[in-house]
């Protein structure tokens, strides 16, 4: 036991030495790959924010991240663990390109509206029944969930391989989906309007989590269900509820990637996203603020390392080790912290 | 006609062998009361590994050597945050698979500029025991598979036999059950979920190997397909119990060969592939069916 | 006799700044049966815990045996001939006897291939058995066992281990009254045959049956030791309190008698999973009238209690709420119907610990019109008046801010804050279940007035609790609940005989099987 206290005291539980870690251990990678730590972290910062193109770029792959780290969040809230936010995610870009390349109403704000309702809609059902059959048979939602993003994966990859394959495509993809589908930029920036829904996103959730009667439902449901059952509460509805929003978060996040970045569903175009927003929402501990700002750096790295690939032999595979590395120690931090306040008393 | 059988029946027990080693590892951090999300990641860790030191040593078994100490190393990893940090467990194990499968591909990429997999005849595969039992029949059942196939059945019996019959195995039970009763009666928990962690890598390390210098003699981005997930599904249905493990995992691997062998004809591969994971849900609901009729549901959680 | 047991100055403050030991001691003579009394959070468990190595002490020192030892694990402790028994068992359910209590020693008992010798561990189980008169099955299954040998099961475990020295937590809050001195005579038993004993518990009446000396804590410091044929239950009472012991008043006869009016009214409730929990209860209470549920944990009092808030499912039968059927009504409807519910565990189903007092003190009010703000918010400035007039009322301490997490209460302040919440609004019925347990003297008495107060204004109450004193005071009638089902029926005016109900709630007397 002793032992374990001055390892405590070793170990740095400031921000700062968190920081600092984490630089350490990316410059470690880096030097694997037989460069120069300081000029990949220059090329990576250049890449996010050397100019106004790339700061926007970045916050045009915000709302992705912050999409999915919500959906593992709201269900969070009540306890529910919603690891299926990649099957729900592709599962609503899917649907999303196929309503818009078989309906068109020619009023594109409408059409981008019931595209981002359809999204929403698929992404949320997906998440649904694994909470149904949680709610009433106990059936572990993390495994129905997981499976299932296998499920989509494989269905969608099939779907766009054969029956809605574009036609003289090079990578398995559907059609390019109609102009006035797409989600253009805010005025003449190149801010696209991803970003303002994103950020509208974050602050609803954190006014309604905070203030509004659903919100304490929702949390009190999860901090302790029991009680919650017994002041009237109905913690099964609040579950599937919960399960729904979120999915339909991650669902929305798919619609989004078809309507303003990559303009049709291709294949294999989710590279993790659901379980990197998993990851968000677990070291951001649910709440709406603190994923905003862990998606933001999340998003700089990835804009970033494209920057990087262009001026030096690094793999693109960095990105995911970097954020990965970026959890470990945050993932530390947050836990030394916790237990320096528990103060290891055992009951 | 007895040839599509046969072929179905070793490729069964071949692609059945990775994911029974997983379970088994999976199985003895299961009953210490750790859920191991990470095995995924520590799987295609050893894979990796194995392939990469059989490339550089010329030896299959410096290669198996590699595989299970690298997964052993990760399983602490992953033990630390979660036994002694209390770290939640999703948030450590979905990064550190991500960690590794970025990973493997950096260094892939950095040994092997330009390949999208590590492919090289200088990598050594893991021996096949050709055993001549005289008769054609037993020869063609029994024989002439990887030497990690028998040892994995093998291991069957070890796993049961020290979870059920040893101290440890009750140590491990209690851990599991009532860490406090452990704690109570003076056996430190911390170090009987940390040995269960060191074992799970062990296994893990073995099913890499085997995934990556028998089955196929490459390394590839994300090779280990998920199996670790299945293996995860497993033990919750098998409720920790190697025998039901085994026939569990004897079936996904049937599935699994299946839907190669039928890849042949009309229909799509997606939808066969599809099936392990089907199946995983479906049995899972099935139990947790039967287990909710048996015992109620209490007040929710 | 020289001491076994020594504790000098032992200090402890947790981490949310509560000092738990405050300079404490302990002087252990060998071969007694020493008592530790105190109210809740006085100290007495955790003093039990820093001798067994749960809690580290941030200073003092503790010498067993005339040695100086450093116990930093239970591993230490065992080894120098401490053993403990908690009041909330710690048993592997799946388990057999026998196994749980080896546990942690099997590699004494291994043959070849390290296998458990089931055998040469059976023998020197059954060896301790003989020696204390006890009688085990060792090989059926722990979670199939009640109580009492759960409990015998846990002495049994210290034993083996090598215990000279037990110590046993509260071990009879667990017990019926009839089994209760059973035990006593098996720990007097135990002092013959050598061992020494650390008795802690709050009920003075088994304190002077079995003790030969006595420690007061309060607050964290050991008071005073005697011995206990030189004093008294009072003294020992003010000691604990530190104000005079006043014996509770018995209830006022009822100026106006209950109305005849009906407000709950039960028939044949029935509920059943894989044992029946509850068989044909019938009852009902009146307008201003205070029922009381008598019985041992594990009657079916939970079940219940837990029909009647609607949280328990597939029940058979009928509950009517003021001649309404409210059989299909849920949760929230009954809530809004007036039906109010004081959980019997204050931790898992009364509060949610990491959370604020506000968030807490609100729920199932969280819905409600005075704490609405523009229809979908919750005013949370009224909540914090809420919350406040609770604290007030019910002399709720320990907060600092309404944000303050709710697990920085003592158990004794937590309960008050769930009493407190559940009344305040004057609801019409109040189901209230263990609800004074971990209350000193004073709390309880005061919540006992309240009680008394509320059903002079008409409000009825169903009182479920193990503590056959409180429901002596409080009730007009008291039933007992026995395997389920309404053993016998009781009325105050007929003057309650302890003994008698004592008999009821051990199946001694009542239904045939």
């Amino acid at each position: 036991m002793k032992n374990k206290i001055t390892l405590q005291k070793f170990i740095p539980s400031g921000w700062f030495l968190t920081v600092l870690l984490i630089f350490a251990g990316w410059s470690l990678i880096i030097l694997f790959g037989r460069e120069n730590p300081f000029s990949v972290f220059f090329y990576i910062i250049q890449g996010f924010m050397g100019d106004t193109y790339s700061l926007f770029s970045t916050f045009n792959k915000l709302f992705v991240y912050v999409l999915a780290a919500l959906a593992a969040s709201i269900p969070a809230w009540t306890g529910m663990w919603n690891v299926g936010g990649e099957g729900q995610l592709v599962l609503g870009g899917f649907m999303a390109a196929c309503f818009a390349t078989s309906v068109n109403t020619g009023v594109p704000i409408l059409n981008i509206l019931l595209v981002f309702m359809v999204a929403a809609l698929f992404g949320g059902l997906w998440a649904l029944w694994p909470a149904w059959f949680r709610v009433r048979w106990g059936v572990n939602e993390v495994v129905t969930t997981l499976m299932g993003n296998y499920l989509i994966n494989l269905f969608t990859l099939y779907m766009v391989n054969f029956p809605l394959r574009a036609k003289g495509s090079t990578w398995p993809r559907m059609a390019y989906i109609p102009e006035n589908f797409e989600l253009k930029s805010i005025g003449n920036t190149e801010l696209s309007y991803t970003f303002l829904i994103s950020v509208v996103i974050v602050v609803l959730m954190e006014i309604i989590r905070r203030n509004s009667i659903t919100g304490y439902e929702l949390q009190l449901t999860g901090k302790n269900s029991v009680f919650s059952k017994q002041g009237g509460i109905r913690v099964d509805r609040v579950k599937i509820w919960s399960m729904f929003i979120g999915g339909a978060f991650a669902g929305l996040a798919g619609g989004l990637l078809v309507l303003s970045l990559n303009k049709t569903f291709i294949a294999g175009f989710s590279p993790g996203y659901g379980n990197i927003g998993l990851l968000i929402s677990l070291i951001g501990g649910n709440m709406p603020w603190a994923i905003l700002g862990i998606a933001l750096s999340f998003s700089a790295l990835q804009v970033g390392s494209l920057n990087m690939q262009l001026y030096t032999k690094i793999p693109p595979e960095i990105t995911g080790v970097l954020q990965s590395i970026m959890v470990f120690f945050i993932a530390a931090r947050k836990s030394l912290k916790f237990r320096k306040k528990t103060g290891g008393a055992e009951e | 006609m007895n040839n599509i059988i046969l072929s179905l029946y070793r490729s069964t027990i071949n692609m059945a062998m990775p994911i029974l080693l997983v379970a088994l590892g999976g199985t003895i951090t299961h009953h210490a009361g750790i859920i191991n999300v990470a095995m995924e990641g520590l799987m295609l860790a050893a894979a990796f590994s194995a392939v990469v030191f059989s490339y550089i040593s010329g030896s299959a078994l410096v290669g198996v050597m590699a595989a299970i100490v690298s997964a052993i190393i990760f399983s602490i990893f992953y033990s630390f945050f979660v036994t002694t940090l209390k770290t939640n467990n999703f948030a450590i194990g979905f990064a550190l698979n991500i960690f590794i499968s970025s990973f493997t591909l950096y260094l892939s990429r950095i040994m092997f500029p330009g390949e999208n997999a590590f492919n090289s005849p200088k990598i050594a595969a893991i021996p096949r025991l050709s055993v001549d039992f005289g008769v054609k029949i037993i020869n063609d059942l029994f024989s002439n598979f990887s030497i990690l196939v028998y040892f994995a059945m093998f291991l069957v019996f070890v796993v049961t036999y020290i979870v059920y019959k040893t101290p440890f195995g009750l140590w491990l039970r209690a851990a599991g059950s009532q860490p406090d009763a452990l704690n109570k009666a003076g056996k430190k928990v911390t170090v009987i979920q940390y040995t269960a962690s060191v074992l799970t890598g062990v296994l893990c390390g073995l099913a890499g190997a085997q995934l990556s210098l028998s089955n196929v003699v490459l390394f590839s981005k994300d090779m280990s397909g998920g199996r670790g997930f299945i293996a995860l599904a497993i033990i919750l249905i098998a409720n920790g119990k190697p025998s039901t493990t085994l026939l569990l995992a004897l079936f996904f691997g049937l599935l699994e060969s299946l839907s190669i062998q039928l890849q042949s004809t009309n229909i799509p591969a997606q939808f066969l592939f599809m099936l392990p994971y089907l199946m995983a849900i479906v049995t899972l609901i099935i139990i947790s069916i039967n287990k909710t009729k048996k015992m109620g549901r209490g007040i929710s959680t | 006799m020289s001491n076994i047991v020594e504790m000098r100055d032992i200090n402890k403050t947790f981490p949310n700044n509560i000092r738990a030991l405050k300079n404490a001691n302990l002087m252990l003579k060998q071969g007694e049966i020493h008592s530790f009394v105190g109210e809740n959070a006085a100290g007495k468990t955790t003093l039990m815990n820093v001798l067994y190595g749960i809690v580290h002490p941030d200073s003092g020192e503790i010498y067993i045996k005339g040695k100086k030892e450093n116990i930093t694990h239970p591993e230490d402790a065992i080894k120098s001939g401490i053993g403990m028994v908690h009041q909330h068992f710690k048993l592997v359910p799946e388990f057999t006897v026998l196994e749980n209590i080896i546990l942690g020693k099997e590699q004494n008992y291994i043959k070849s291939g390290w296998r458990v010798d089931y055998t040469k561990a059976e023998a020197a189980v059954q060896d301790i058995c003989k020696r204390i008169r006890v009688d085990l099955t060792l090989n059926e299954k722990t979670e199939m066992l009640s109580i009492g040998i759960q409990q015998k099961i846990e002495i049994v475990k210290a034993l083996f281990k090598g215990a000279e020295i037990l110590i046993l937590d509260e071990p009879t809050t667990v017990l019926a009254p009839n089994e209760i001195s059973n035990f006593l005579s098996f720990l007097k038993d135990l002092r013959e045959q050598g061992c020494t004993i650390i008795y802690i518990s709050h009920r003075l009446k088994e304190i002077f049956d079995i003790s030969d000396r006595i420690t007061v804590m309060r607050h964290g410091e050991t008071i005073k030791t005697l011995k206990t044929n030189e004093t008294t239950m009072e003294e020992i009472s003010s000691l604990m309190i530190g104000k005079e012991f006043k014996k509770t008043i018995p209830p006022l006869p009822k100026s106006l008698k209950s109305s005849e009016c009906e407000v709950l009214k039960v028939i044949d409730l029935t509920v059943k999973d894989e044992s029946t929990r509850l068989e044909q209860v019938s009852l009902s209470i009146r307008r201003g009238e205070i029922l009381g549920i008598a019985g041992v944990e594990g009657n079916g009092q939970v079940e219940l209690a837990d029909a009647i808030i609607g949280l328990q499912e597939n029940i058979e039968g009928e509950i009517y709420f003021n001649e309404q059927l409210i059989n299909h009504h849920n949760t929230y409807q009954r809530r809004k119907l007036g039906i109010h519910y004081v959980p019997d565990d204050r931790m898992k189903k009364g509060l949610a610990l990491d959370t604020g007092m506000n968030e807490n003190a609100i729920m199932g009010y969280h819905r409600e019109s005075f704490l609405r703000k523009k229809k979908f918010f919750i005013d949370w400035e009224s909540s914090k008046k809420f919350t406040k007039d609770i604290f007030e009322n019910y002399r709720v301490e320990g907060m600092n801010a309404p944000e303050d997490y709710v697990q920085n209460l003592s158990g004794g302040n937590m309960q008050k804050l769930i009493i407190g919440r559940e009344m305040i609004t004057n609801p019409p019925f109040l189901i209230l279940a263990q609800p004074t347990v971990g209350l000193d003297f004073g709390a309880q008495a005061y919540i006992h007035q309240k009680i008394r107060e509320l059903s002079e204004k008409g409000i009825s109450f169903l009182v479920i609790s193990e503590d056959l004193d409180e429901l002596m005071n409080l009730s007009e009638r008291i039933l007992v609940l026995y395997r389920g089902k309404i053993a016998g029926e009781f009325l105050a005016e007929n003057g309650y005989d302890e003994k008698e109900i004592g008999y009821y709630m051990t199946g001694v007397r009542g239904n045939e099987e």
